[in-house]
C-alpha cells in the first residue's frame, strides 16, 4: 500500500485549491466580459445647448410635441456662468421603474437596458410616479409609458443612438462598459464622475463630467 | 428658443405635460379599500373574538365589506389610460421576481391576490358564520382569523402604495406612520357607515350598538390624531429647513390641518353618541368621518403627487373635477346597488342577529 507524506499531502492540497481560485477567477472574469452593459457619458463641458440631441430623438423614435425621450436643462450657477444638462432615462442597474409595473411591461434587458412593451403596458402610470428623473411620460399617441430606449433599433446594428450620433461636440459617449478597451470604460476609470440622485439606489448608468451640484437632482 | 431658467420652478418637462398621473378618482378607490378593509376586520373580531355585540352586526358588516371590495375596482379601471388591457393584470401579473422583473408589484399583488382573497374570505365567512351558523367552528375562525390579516393589509395598502412609488416618500422618510394611520381611518369609516346604514334600515341604532360604534371611532381617531400630530411634531422639529422637506410642507400642511379638525370633529361627535346615541349625531358623525378620510386621501393622492420630481417645484395641476365626480358617482351607486342585490337576493338575513344568536346558531 503507497502512503503519502504529510509534505506532499499538503502541497497537493495547496495546488487544488489554488487551480479552484485560478478557475473560478477566470471564469467570473470571461462572464463579465462576455456580457455587454450599455452605459452613456456625458461631459458636461461640452455641451452648449444646441438641442441636436432634442431634434434627433424626436425625429427618430416619433416623440410627440410636448414630451422628451431627452431634453436639455439650462442651469444658472451661482456665479452667473450657465450649464447645459441633457437629461433622459439613466437605464438604472436598480430600475425603480420595472418593479411598481403590475404586468411586466416594463422590464430590463440583460445588458442593462430598460424597455417597455408597448403591447402590454395597461397605461396605470406606476412607473411613471416611480421614476424619480421624470424620464418616463403618458405618450398621448398611444397612451401607453414610454421613455428612451437608448436607441435599441439601432445599438445592436452597431450605430449609435440618434442623440449620440447628433451631438456636434461629442458630448456624449455611449458604448459597453464591461468592455476594457471602449471609450465609455476609459473615461468612467479615469474622470471623477457623477450620477444624478445616487441617494436613490437606482444604480443609474449615464455618468456625468463636471456635473454642478444644483443641476443633479 | 427661451430656456425657463433653472433652478426656479425647476421641474421636469414630463411633468409638467402630464400633471398628475394618478388621478383623482384614486382618491375615492382608496376610500372604498379603506371601507371594505376596516368592515372586513370588525367582522374578523366579531366572529373570532366572539365579541357579542360586534357578532351581531356580522351581517350588515360583510354586505358593506362585499359590496365596496366588489366595486372599488372601478377606480383604478377608471385611472388606466388603456382599461381595455386592464385584465392584463391578472393575466401577467408582475408577482414573482426574476433578473429580468426585478421586485414585486404591489398593484398585481393587491389585485391578482388579495383582492380575489378578500372576496373569498368574506363570502366563506358568510357560508360558514351566517348560512351553516358554525360561528365557533375552528375552520371559521381560520378563515376570519385569515380575514383580519388580509384586512390589515388592505387597509394599509393606500400607505405602501404611496411608499413604493413615490420617491419623496420613499426616499426621505417623511411620512412613515402612514400605515397606522390609515389602518384607524378605515376602522373609524367601517364603524361610522354601519352607523349610518343601521339608521338607513331601522332610524335608529340600538343603544348598545351606538356605543360600540361610536367608541370605534373614538378609539381610532384618538390614535390618528396623535399619531399624525407627532408626525408633524417630527417634521417641523426635526427635519424643517431642507428645500425638499419645506416644499412637502407647503403642500401638505394646509388639507393636513383640515384632515386633524375634521377628525378631533368626529372623535366629539362619536363622543356624543357613545352617550346620547341620537339619531342626528350618528349621520353627522358618518358624514364627518367619510369626508375626513376622504380629504386625507385627497391629500395623499393629489397633493403629495403634485410635488415636482426635483423636490423644489409644484407642478401645476389642472384637475377634470367633472369627471371625477361622475367616476366617483358610479362607484357609490355600483356599491349600493351590490349592496341592495345582497342584501334582497344573496344573503337574505336580517342586519342584525338577534341577540345571542351568533354564539348558539345561524340564522340561515
Amino acid at each position: 500500500m503507497s502512503t503519502i507524506s504529510r509534505r506532499e499531502f499538503i502541497g497537493v492540497t495547496l495546488a487544488t485549491l489554488a487551480t479552484a481560485t485560478v478557475l473560478s477567477a477566470s471564469k467570473a472574469r470571461s462572464r463579465e466580459v462576455g456580457g455587454r452593459r450599455w452605459a452613456m457619458f456625458v461631459d458636461i463641458t461640452k455641451c452648449f445647448g444646441c438641442m441636436a440631441c432634442v431634434v434627433a430623438c424626436a425625429a427618430e423614435l416619433n416623440v410627440p410635441i410636448g414630451v422628451f425621450k431627452t431634453w436639455v436643462e439650462r442651469h444658472v450657477l451661482p456665479n452667473g456662468s450657465i450649464v447645459f444638462v441633457a437629461k433622459q432615462c439613466n437605464h438604472c442597474d436598480n430600475p425603480p421603474c420595472v418593479k411598481p409595473c403590475p404586468t411586466g411591461a416594463t422590464y430590463k434587458t440583460e445588458d442593462g437596458l430598460v424597455l417597455v412593451d408597448p403591447g402590454k403596458c395597461i397605461g396605470c402610470g406606476a412607473c411613471i410616479v416611480a421614476c424619480p428623473y421624470g424620464a418616463r411620460f403618458f405618450n398621448p399617441l398611444t397612451g401607453v409609458a414610454d421613455k428612451c430606449t437608448f436607441c435599441d433599433h439601432r445599438i445592436y446594428l452597431g450605430r449609435l443612438p440618434a442623440c449620440v450620433e447628433a451631438c456636434p461636440t461629442r458630448a456624449k459617449v455611449f458604448g459597453d462598459l464591461n468592455d476594457p478597451d471602449s471609450e465609455i470604460r476609459k473615461l468612467v476609470d479615469m474622470l471623477p464622475l457623477k450620477v444624478l440622485k445616487p441617494e436613490t439606489g437606482a444604480k443609474p448608468q449615464i455618468y456625468y463630467n463636471a456635473l454642478p451640484e444644483v443641476a443633479s437632482r | 428658443m427661451s430656456y425657463p431658467s433653472y433652478p426656479y420652478d425647476y421641474m421636469y418637462p414630463n411633468e409638467v405635460v402630464d400633471g398628475l398621473v394618478w388621478l383623482p378618482i384614486v382618491a375615492t378607490y382608496m376610500l372604498f379599500i379603506s371601507l371594505a378593509s376596516g368592515s372586513a376586520i370588525l367582522v374578523s373580531l366579531g366572529v373570532l373574538f366572539n365579541v357579542g355585540v360586534l357578532r351581531r352586526l356580522t351581517p350588515l358588516l360583510l354586505m358593506v365589506s362585499l359590496a365596496s371590495g366588489l366595486s372599488f375596482l372601478l377606480g383604478p379601471l377608471a385611472d388606466l389610460r388603456r382599461p381595455d388591457r386592464a385584465i392584463y393584470i391578472f393575466i401577467y401579473p408582475h408577482v414573482i421576481p426574476s433578473e429580468q422583473y426585478p421586485g414585486v408589484s404591489l398593484i398585481a399583488l393587491m389585485a391578482s391576490f388579495m383582492w380575489p382573497l378578500l372576496v373569498i374570505l368574506l363570502v366563506a365567512t358568510w357560508y360558514l358564520a351566517l348560512y351553516k351558523g358554525l360561528w365557533d367552528f375552528f375552520v371559521t375562525r381560520i378563515i376570519t382569523l385569515m380575514l383580519i390579516l388580509v384586512g390589515l393589509v388592505l387597509s394599509t395598502y393606500p400607505a405602501l402604495l404611496l411608499f413604493t412609488a413615490l420617491p419623496i416618500l420613499k426616499i426621505y422618510n417623511l411620512i412613515p406612520l402612514l400605515p397606522a394611520e390609515v389602518l384607524m381611518e378605515s376602522i373609524a369609516l367601517a364603524c361610522s357607515i354601519a352607523l349610518l346604514t343601521l339608521i338607513v334600515h331601522y332610524r335608529i341604532a340600538e343603544a348598545s350598538i351606538s356605543r360600540l360604534l361610536g367608541l370605534g371611532v373614538i378609539v381610532a381617531g384618538v390614535i390618528f390624531v396623535l399619531l399624525r400630530f407627532l408626525e408633524m411634531f417630527r417634521l417641523h422639529a426635526y427635519l424643517a429647513g431642507a428645500p425638499h422637506i419645506q416644499i412637502f410642507l407647503e403642500v401638505f400642511t394646509g388639507l393636513n390641518i383640515v384632515t386633524l379638525i375634521l377628525a378631533l370633529i368626529s372623535i366629539l361627535l362619536a363622543v356624543h353618541v357613545y352617550f346620547k346615541g341620537l339619531k342626528i349625531s350618528s349621520i353627522l358623525l358618518a358624514l364627518v368621518v367619510l369626508l375626513w378620510v376622504f380629504v386625507d386621501r385627497w391629500l395623499l393622492v393629489v397633493n403629495i403627487q403634485s410635488i415636482s420630481k426635483t423636490l423644489i417645484a409644484i407642478i401645476p395641476v389642472s384637475l377634470d373635477l367633472v369627471s371625477w365626480a361622475l367616476e366617483s358617482i358610479a362607484m357609490i351607486l355600483l356599491a349600493m346597488f351590490i349592496y341592495y342585490v345582497l342584501y334582497t337576493w344573496v344573503i337574505k338575513t336580517p342586519l342584525l342577529t338577534l341577540k345571542g344568536e351568533g354564539g348558539r346558531g345561524g340564522v340561515g
